[in-house]
Protein backbone atom coordinates (compact mmCIF):
# COMPACT_ATOMS: atom_id res chain seq x y z
CA UNK A 1 0.00 0.00 0.00
CA UNK A 2 2.90 2.33 0.87
CA UNK A 3 4.38 1.78 -2.57
CA UNK A 4 1.10 2.79 -4.18
CA UNK A 5 0.97 5.90 -1.98
CA UNK A 6 4.52 6.79 -2.94
CA UNK A 7 3.70 6.29 -6.60
CA UNK A 8 0.67 8.58 -6.23
CA UNK A 9 2.72 11.31 -4.56
CA UNK A 10 5.48 11.16 -7.16
CA UNK A 11 3.18 10.86 -10.22
CA UNK A 12 -0.23 12.31 -9.23
CA UNK A 13 -1.49 12.83 -12.79
CA UNK A 14 -0.44 9.38 -13.92
CA UNK A 15 -2.08 7.84 -10.84
CA UNK A 16 -5.29 9.74 -11.59
CA UNK A 17 -5.22 8.66 -15.24
CA UNK A 18 -4.71 5.02 -14.22
CA UNK A 19 -7.61 5.25 -11.76
CA UNK A 20 -9.86 6.59 -14.51
CA UNK A 21 -8.71 3.84 -16.86
CA UNK A 22 -9.69 1.29 -14.23
CA UNK A 23 -13.08 3.02 -13.97
CA UNK A 24 -13.54 2.65 -17.74
CA UNK A 25 -12.66 -1.06 -17.60
CA UNK A 26 -14.95 -1.62 -14.61
CA UNK A 27 -17.82 0.12 -16.47
CA UNK A 28 -17.28 -2.08 -19.52
CA UNK A 29 -17.25 -5.18 -17.31
CA UNK A 30 -20.44 -4.04 -15.57
CA UNK A 31 -22.12 -3.44 -18.93
CA UNK A 32 -21.02 -6.78 -20.26
CA UNK A 33 -21.46 -8.91 -17.16
CA UNK A 34 -25.04 -10.00 -17.84
CA UNK A 35 -24.32 -10.54 -21.51
CA UNK A 36 -25.83 -13.73 -22.85
CA UNK A 37 -23.27 -16.42 -23.56
CA UNK A 38 -21.66 -16.12 -26.96
CA UNK A 39 -23.52 -18.59 -29.13
CA UNK A 40 -21.35 -19.97 -31.88
CA UNK A 41 -23.94 -22.28 -33.27
CA UNK A 42 -27.49 -23.43 -32.81
CA UNK A 43 -28.83 -26.03 -35.20
CA UNK A 44 -32.25 -24.41 -35.70
CA UNK B 1 -11.51 16.06 1.75
CA UNK B 2 -11.99 18.48 -1.13
CA UNK B 3 -9.64 16.41 -3.32
CA UNK B 4 -11.49 13.21 -2.47
CA UNK B 5 -14.79 14.71 -3.60
CA UNK B 6 -13.21 15.88 -6.85
CA UNK B 7 -11.72 12.45 -7.53
CA UNK B 8 -15.02 10.72 -6.71
CA UNK B 9 -16.88 13.03 -9.08
CA UNK B 10 -14.26 12.41 -11.75
CA UNK B 11 -14.70 8.65 -11.31
CA UNK B 12 -18.47 8.97 -11.57
CA UNK B 13 -18.15 11.16 -14.66
CA UNK B 14 -15.77 8.67 -16.27
CA UNK B 15 -18.17 5.78 -15.66
CA UNK B 16 -21.23 7.68 -16.89
CA UNK B 17 -19.21 8.99 -19.84
CA UNK B 18 -18.10 5.47 -20.78
CA UNK B 19 -21.71 4.28 -20.64
CA UNK B 20 -22.76 7.28 -22.75
CA UNK B 21 -20.03 6.74 -25.33
CA UNK B 22 -20.80 3.02 -25.71
CA UNK B 23 -24.51 3.83 -25.92
CA UNK B 24 -23.84 6.45 -28.60
CA UNK B 25 -21.84 3.91 -30.63
CA UNK B 26 -24.56 1.28 -30.12
CA UNK B 27 -27.12 3.68 -31.62
CA UNK B 28 -24.92 4.86 -34.48
CA UNK B 29 -26.51 4.06 -37.84
CA UNK B 30 -23.17 4.75 -39.50
CA UNK B 31 -21.35 2.19 -37.38
CA UNK B 32 -24.20 -0.31 -37.84
CA UNK B 33 -23.96 0.16 -41.59
CA UNK B 34 -20.18 -0.43 -41.45
CA UNK B 35 -20.46 -3.69 -39.50
CA UNK B 36 -23.35 -4.86 -41.71
CA UNK B 37 -21.16 -4.26 -44.79
CA UNK B 38 -18.38 -6.27 -43.14
CA UNK B 39 -20.79 -9.14 -42.32
CA UNK B 40 -22.33 -9.13 -45.81
CA UNK B 41 -18.93 -9.12 -47.51
CA UNK B 42 -17.79 -12.13 -45.48
CA UNK B 43 -21.06 -13.92 -46.30
CA UNK B 44 -20.81 -13.20 -50.04
CA UNK B 45 -17.22 -14.46 -49.97
CA UNK B 46 -18.45 -17.66 -48.29
CA UNK B 47 -16.23 -17.10 -45.25
CA UNK B 48 -18.89 -16.83 -42.56
CA UNK B 49 -22.64 -17.12 -42.25
CA UNK B 50 -24.54 -13.81 -42.14
CA UNK B 51 -26.32 -13.52 -38.80
CA UNK B 52 -28.11 -10.27 -39.76
CA UNK B 53 -27.74 -9.02 -36.20
CA UNK B 54 -26.46 -5.47 -36.58
CA UNK B 55 -25.05 -4.18 -33.28
CA UNK B 56 -26.65 -6.98 -31.27
CA UNK B 57 -25.33 -10.34 -30.24
CA UNK B 58 -28.05 -12.20 -32.13
CA UNK B 59 -30.71 -11.67 -34.77
CA UNK B 60 -33.40 -12.13 -32.12
CA UNK B 61 -31.96 -9.45 -29.84
CA UNK B 62 -32.02 -7.00 -32.75
CA UNK B 63 -35.61 -8.00 -33.44
CA UNK B 64 -36.81 -7.61 -29.84
CA UNK B 65 -34.77 -4.56 -28.83
CA UNK B 66 -34.78 -2.58 -32.07
CA UNK B 67 -37.02 -3.74 -34.89
CA UNK B 68 -40.26 -4.39 -33.00
CA UNK B 69 -40.11 -1.28 -30.74
CA UNK B 70 -39.55 0.89 -33.84
CA UNK B 71 -42.04 -0.87 -36.13
CA UNK B 72 -44.88 1.18 -37.57
CA UNK B 73 -47.89 -1.10 -37.76
CA UNK B 74 -50.24 1.70 -38.81
CA UNK B 75 -49.76 1.09 -42.53
CA UNK B 76 -50.01 -2.69 -42.40
CA UNK B 77 -47.53 -5.00 -44.07
CA UNK B 78 -46.32 -8.55 -44.56
CA UNK B 79 -44.64 -10.30 -41.64
CA UNK B 80 -42.70 -13.54 -41.82
CA UNK B 81 -42.66 -15.92 -38.86
CA UNK B 82 -40.72 -19.12 -38.39
CA UNK B 83 -37.58 -20.57 -36.88
CA UNK B 84 -33.95 -20.08 -37.96
CA UNK B 85 -34.39 -21.15 -41.63
CA UNK B 86 -36.92 -18.29 -41.81
CA UNK B 87 -34.88 -15.68 -39.95
CA UNK B 88 -31.97 -16.42 -42.28
CA UNK B 89 -34.20 -16.76 -45.35
CA UNK B 90 -34.64 -13.07 -46.17
CA UNK B 91 -32.05 -10.46 -47.09
CA UNK B 92 -33.99 -7.61 -45.51
CA UNK B 93 -30.89 -5.39 -45.64
CA UNK B 94 -31.26 -5.32 -49.44
CA UNK B 95 -34.82 -3.95 -49.37
CA UNK B 96 -35.46 -0.32 -50.29
CA UNK B 97 -36.42 1.71 -47.18
CA UNK B 98 -40.07 2.24 -48.16
CA UNK B 99 -40.56 -1.50 -48.64
CA UNK B 100 -38.47 -2.38 -45.55
CA UNK B 101 -41.03 -0.54 -43.40
CA UNK B 102 -43.74 -2.92 -44.65
CA UNK B 103 -41.81 -6.20 -44.41
CA UNK B 104 -40.91 -7.81 -41.11
CA UNK B 105 -38.72 -10.86 -40.66
CA UNK B 106 -39.85 -12.10 -37.26
CA UNK B 107 -38.13 -15.47 -37.25
CA UNK B 108 -36.97 -16.81 -33.88
CA UNK B 109 -34.53 -19.70 -33.70
CA UNK B 110 -35.26 -22.96 -31.88
CA UNK B 111 -39.00 -22.30 -31.80
CA UNK B 112 -42.03 -24.52 -32.23
CA UNK B 113 -45.57 -23.62 -33.28
CA UNK B 114 -46.55 -23.26 -29.62
CA UNK B 115 -43.80 -20.70 -29.06
CA UNK B 116 -44.62 -18.91 -32.31
CA UNK B 117 -48.25 -18.71 -31.19
CA UNK B 118 -47.14 -17.07 -27.92
CA UNK B 119 -45.02 -14.60 -29.90
CA UNK B 120 -47.87 -13.64 -32.26
CA UNK B 121 -50.29 -13.23 -29.35
CA UNK B 122 -47.80 -10.95 -27.66
CA UNK B 123 -47.48 -8.82 -30.80
CA UNK B 124 -51.25 -8.58 -31.25
CA UNK B 125 -52.17 -8.04 -27.61
CA UNK B 126 -49.26 -5.88 -26.41
CA UNK B 127 -47.52 -4.35 -29.44
CA UNK B 128 -50.52 -3.20 -31.50
CA UNK B 129 -49.46 -5.47 -34.35
CA UNK B 130 -52.86 -5.17 -36.04
CA UNK B 131 -53.08 -1.39 -35.78
CA UNK B 132 -53.80 -1.11 -39.51
CA UNK B 133 -56.46 -3.82 -39.24
CA UNK B 134 -56.35 -7.48 -40.07
CA UNK B 135 -57.17 -6.82 -43.72
CA UNK B 136 -53.96 -4.75 -44.08
CA UNK B 137 -51.68 -7.23 -42.35
CA UNK B 138 -50.57 -10.50 -43.81
CA UNK B 139 -48.76 -13.26 -41.96
CA UNK B 140 -46.39 -15.56 -43.83
CA UNK B 141 -45.61 -18.70 -41.89
CA UNK B 142 -42.20 -19.89 -43.08
CA UNK B 143 -42.34 -23.49 -41.92
CA UNK B 144 -39.58 -26.00 -41.39
CA UNK B 145 -39.97 -29.54 -40.08
CA UNK B 146 -38.14 -28.77 -36.82
CA UNK B 147 -41.05 -26.53 -35.76
CA UNK B 148 -43.06 -29.71 -35.27
CA UNK B 149 -40.79 -30.68 -32.38
CA UNK B 150 -41.60 -29.91 -28.75
CA UNK B 151 -38.93 -27.27 -28.12
CA UNK B 152 -38.70 -26.60 -24.42
CA UNK B 153 -39.08 -22.88 -23.80
CA UNK B 154 -36.24 -23.05 -21.24
CA UNK B 155 -33.78 -24.03 -23.96
CA UNK B 156 -33.82 -20.67 -25.72
CA UNK B 157 -37.15 -18.86 -26.07
CA UNK B 158 -37.65 -18.00 -22.40
CA UNK B 159 -34.02 -16.90 -21.71
CA UNK B 160 -34.13 -14.85 -24.90
CA UNK B 161 -37.12 -12.81 -23.72
CA UNK B 162 -35.96 -12.56 -20.12
CA UNK B 163 -32.23 -11.89 -20.56
CA UNK B 164 -32.43 -8.09 -20.38
CA UNK B 165 -35.01 -7.76 -17.60
CA UNK B 166 -37.64 -6.32 -19.95
CA UNK B 167 -40.02 -9.27 -20.40
CA UNK B 168 -41.03 -12.46 -18.69
CA UNK B 169 -42.15 -15.65 -20.35
CA UNK B 170 -44.08 -18.62 -19.02
CA UNK B 171 -45.93 -21.34 -20.91
CA UNK B 172 -49.10 -20.38 -19.02
CA UNK B 173 -48.99 -16.59 -19.43
CA UNK B 174 -46.91 -16.16 -22.54
CA UNK B 175 -44.72 -13.08 -23.04
CA UNK B 176 -45.37 -10.24 -20.61
CA UNK B 177 -43.69 -6.89 -20.25
CA UNK B 178 -41.98 -6.21 -16.93
CA UNK B 179 -43.85 -3.66 -14.84
CA UNK B 180 -41.33 -1.03 -13.70
CA UNK B 181 -40.78 2.70 -13.83
CA UNK B 182 -40.27 4.16 -17.33
CA UNK B 183 -36.78 5.30 -16.25
CA UNK B 184 -35.75 1.78 -15.22
CA UNK B 185 -37.17 0.30 -18.44
CA UNK B 186 -35.32 2.91 -20.54
CA UNK B 187 -32.10 2.22 -18.60
CA UNK B 188 -32.43 -1.53 -19.21
CA UNK B 189 -33.00 -0.95 -22.94
CA UNK B 190 -29.86 1.17 -23.15
CA UNK B 191 -27.85 -1.29 -21.07
CA UNK B 192 -29.02 -4.09 -23.39
CA UNK B 193 -27.92 -2.07 -26.43
CA UNK B 194 -24.51 -1.46 -24.83
CA UNK B 195 -24.19 -5.16 -24.04
CA UNK B 196 -25.09 -5.94 -27.65
CA UNK B 197 -22.52 -3.50 -28.99
CA UNK B 198 -19.73 -4.89 -26.82
CA UNK B 199 -20.76 -8.55 -27.18
CA UNK B 200 -21.47 -8.54 -30.93
CA UNK B 201 -18.22 -6.85 -31.83
CA UNK B 202 -16.11 -9.08 -29.58
CA UNK B 203 -17.97 -12.03 -31.10
CA UNK B 204 -17.38 -10.65 -34.61
CA UNK B 205 -13.64 -10.33 -33.99
CA UNK B 206 -13.51 -13.81 -32.43
CA UNK B 207 -15.26 -15.26 -35.49
CA UNK B 208 -12.85 -13.47 -37.83
CA UNK B 209 -9.84 -14.77 -35.87
CA UNK B 210 -11.13 -18.35 -35.75
CA UNK B 211 -12.04 -18.46 -39.46
CA UNK B 212 -8.67 -16.86 -40.36
CA UNK B 213 -7.02 -19.85 -38.69
CA UNK B 214 -9.10 -22.14 -40.88
CA UNK B 215 -11.09 -23.50 -37.94
CA UNK B 216 -14.80 -24.07 -38.72
CA UNK B 217 -17.19 -22.16 -36.45
CA UNK B 218 -19.87 -24.81 -36.60
CA UNK B 219 -20.11 -28.57 -37.00
CA UNK B 220 -21.93 -28.66 -40.31
CA UNK B 221 -20.80 -25.56 -42.17
CA UNK B 222 -19.99 -26.09 -45.85
CA UNK B 223 -20.62 -29.82 -45.66
CA UNK B 224 -21.24 -31.26 -49.11
CA UNK B 225 -20.30 -34.90 -48.69
CA UNK B 226 -23.59 -36.73 -49.31
CA UNK B 227 -23.03 -39.38 -46.66
CA UNK B 228 -22.04 -36.80 -44.03
CA UNK B 229 -25.10 -34.68 -44.80
CA UNK B 230 -27.31 -37.77 -44.56
CA UNK B 231 -25.83 -38.71 -41.17
CA UNK B 232 -26.34 -35.20 -39.80
CA UNK B 233 -29.92 -35.07 -41.07
CA UNK B 234 -30.65 -38.42 -39.44
CA UNK B 235 -29.04 -37.27 -36.19
CA UNK B 236 -31.15 -34.10 -36.01
CA UNK B 237 -34.40 -35.98 -36.49
CA UNK B 238 -33.66 -39.07 -34.43
CA UNK B 239 -36.22 -38.37 -31.70
CA UNK B 240 -38.16 -41.58 -31.20
CA UNK B 241 -41.04 -39.67 -29.55
CA UNK B 242 -41.55 -37.26 -32.44
CA UNK B 243 -45.13 -38.32 -33.24
CA UNK B 244 -46.61 -37.02 -29.96
CA UNK B 245 -44.67 -33.77 -30.36
CA UNK B 246 -45.86 -33.34 -33.91
CA UNK B 247 -49.52 -33.83 -32.96
CA UNK B 248 -49.19 -31.24 -30.21
CA UNK B 249 -47.46 -28.73 -32.46
CA UNK B 250 -49.99 -29.19 -35.27
CA UNK B 251 -52.76 -28.41 -32.77
CA UNK B 252 -50.84 -25.23 -31.86
CA UNK B 253 -50.50 -24.33 -35.54
CA UNK B 254 -54.25 -24.75 -36.02
CA UNK B 255 -54.92 -22.51 -33.02
CA UNK B 256 -52.45 -19.93 -34.31
CA UNK B 257 -54.14 -19.84 -37.73
CA UNK B 258 -57.62 -19.68 -36.19
CA UNK B 259 -56.47 -16.83 -33.94
CA UNK B 260 -55.29 -14.85 -36.97
CA UNK B 261 -58.33 -15.67 -39.09
CA UNK B 262 -60.66 -14.52 -36.28
CA UNK B 263 -58.92 -11.14 -36.63
CA UNK B 264 -59.27 -11.13 -40.44
CA UNK B 265 -55.52 -11.56 -40.93
CA UNK B 266 -54.55 -13.29 -44.16
CA UNK B 267 -52.19 -16.24 -43.74
CA UNK B 268 -49.92 -17.92 -46.26
CA UNK B 269 -47.91 -21.02 -45.45
CA UNK B 270 -44.50 -21.48 -47.07
CA UNK B 271 -42.48 -24.67 -46.77
CA UNK B 272 -38.88 -23.48 -46.66
CA UNK B 273 -35.95 -25.10 -48.49
CA UNK B 274 -34.43 -28.18 -46.89
CA UNK B 275 -31.53 -30.42 -47.77
CA UNK B 276 -32.21 -33.55 -49.80
CA UNK B 277 -31.73 -36.19 -47.05
CA UNK B 278 -34.52 -34.67 -44.95
CA UNK B 279 -37.02 -35.40 -47.72
CA UNK B 280 -36.93 -39.14 -47.03
CA UNK B 281 -36.80 -39.09 -43.21
CA UNK B 282 -40.02 -40.04 -41.38
CA UNK B 283 -40.33 -36.97 -39.16
CA UNK B 284 -39.80 -34.25 -41.80
CA UNK B 285 -42.06 -36.17 -44.22
CA UNK B 286 -44.83 -36.52 -41.61
CA UNK B 287 -44.52 -32.83 -40.72
CA UNK B 288 -44.89 -31.70 -44.33
CA UNK B 289 -47.86 -34.00 -44.86
CA UNK B 290 -49.56 -32.69 -41.71
CA UNK B 291 -49.03 -29.10 -42.90
CA UNK B 292 -50.43 -29.93 -46.34
CA UNK B 293 -53.50 -31.58 -44.78
CA UNK B 294 -54.12 -28.60 -42.51
CA UNK B 295 -53.78 -26.10 -45.35
CA UNK B 296 -56.19 -28.11 -47.45
CA UNK B 297 -58.75 -28.32 -44.61
CA UNK B 298 -58.57 -24.58 -43.87
CA UNK B 299 -58.17 -23.46 -47.51
CA UNK B 300 -54.86 -21.75 -46.69
CA UNK B 301 -52.52 -20.94 -49.58
CA UNK B 302 -49.49 -23.22 -49.42
CA UNK B 303 -46.28 -22.48 -51.30
CA UNK B 304 -43.76 -25.29 -51.38
CA UNK B 305 -40.18 -24.01 -51.62
CA UNK B 306 -38.71 -27.09 -49.98
CA UNK B 307 -37.09 -28.15 -53.29
CA UNK B 308 -35.98 -24.65 -54.28
CA UNK B 309 -32.27 -24.99 -53.47
CA UNK B 310 -29.57 -27.29 -54.76
CA UNK B 311 -27.30 -28.96 -52.21
CA UNK B 312 -24.45 -26.55 -52.94
CA UNK B 313 -26.71 -23.62 -52.06
CA UNK B 314 -26.74 -24.49 -48.36
CA UNK B 315 -24.28 -23.07 -45.84
CA UNK B 316 -24.85 -25.81 -43.27
CA UNK B 317 -27.32 -28.58 -42.54
CA UNK B 318 -30.31 -26.23 -42.27
CA UNK B 319 -29.41 -22.78 -43.62
CA UNK B 320 -28.66 -21.41 -47.06
CA UNK B 321 -25.47 -19.76 -48.25
CA UNK B 322 -25.45 -16.45 -50.11
CA UNK B 323 -26.56 -17.93 -53.45
CA UNK B 324 -29.30 -19.91 -51.72
CA UNK B 325 -30.42 -16.90 -49.74
CA UNK B 326 -30.75 -14.80 -52.88
CA UNK B 327 -33.05 -17.42 -54.42
CA UNK B 328 -35.15 -17.85 -51.26
CA UNK B 329 -35.33 -14.09 -50.76
CA UNK B 330 -36.51 -13.55 -54.35
CA UNK B 331 -39.21 -16.20 -54.02
CA UNK B 332 -40.47 -14.89 -50.66
CA UNK B 333 -40.37 -11.27 -51.77
CA UNK B 334 -42.37 -12.13 -54.86
CA UNK B 335 -45.07 -13.55 -52.57
CA UNK B 336 -44.85 -10.54 -50.25
CA UNK B 337 -45.13 -8.05 -53.11
CA UNK B 338 -48.22 -9.87 -54.35
CA UNK B 339 -49.86 -9.76 -50.88
CA UNK B 340 -48.96 -6.10 -50.37
CA UNK B 341 -50.50 -5.19 -53.72
CA UNK B 342 -53.66 -7.22 -53.00
CA UNK B 343 -54.11 -5.43 -49.67
CA UNK B 344 -53.52 -2.05 -51.34
CA UNK B 345 -50.64 -1.36 -48.95
CA UNK B 346 -47.83 -1.04 -51.52
CA UNK B 347 -48.01 -0.91 -55.26
CA UNK B 348 -44.28 -0.90 -55.99
CA UNK B 349 -42.38 1.47 -58.17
Amino acid sequence: MNKIDDFGRRHPRLALALTMAVAVVVTLILLGQSQAPVVLYRAF
Amino acid sequence: MYQQIIVSLLLLTTMVGTFGLIDFCAHSRRLASLVDSWDIRRFVENREHMANRGMFLEFEDRLILDEIPHADYARGGVYFFGSSPMKWGLATWALPPDLRRLIGNYGIGASSHELQYAFIRHLVEHENFLKAGGNKTHVMLGLYWSMGQNWKSDSYFKPLWERHGLYTYSDANGIQRIVASPFLIALRYERARCMGFIGSNINRLAHAAVTALGIPLTDTEKIQDTERVRRWAARLSDDGEWRAGLDRQMTALQRLIDYLHQRKVGVTVVLLPERTPFKVLPEPMAYQQAVRDLCEQRAIPLVDLSHLLAEDEFWDINHSNYEGLMKTHAALMSLAADRLANMGVYKGN
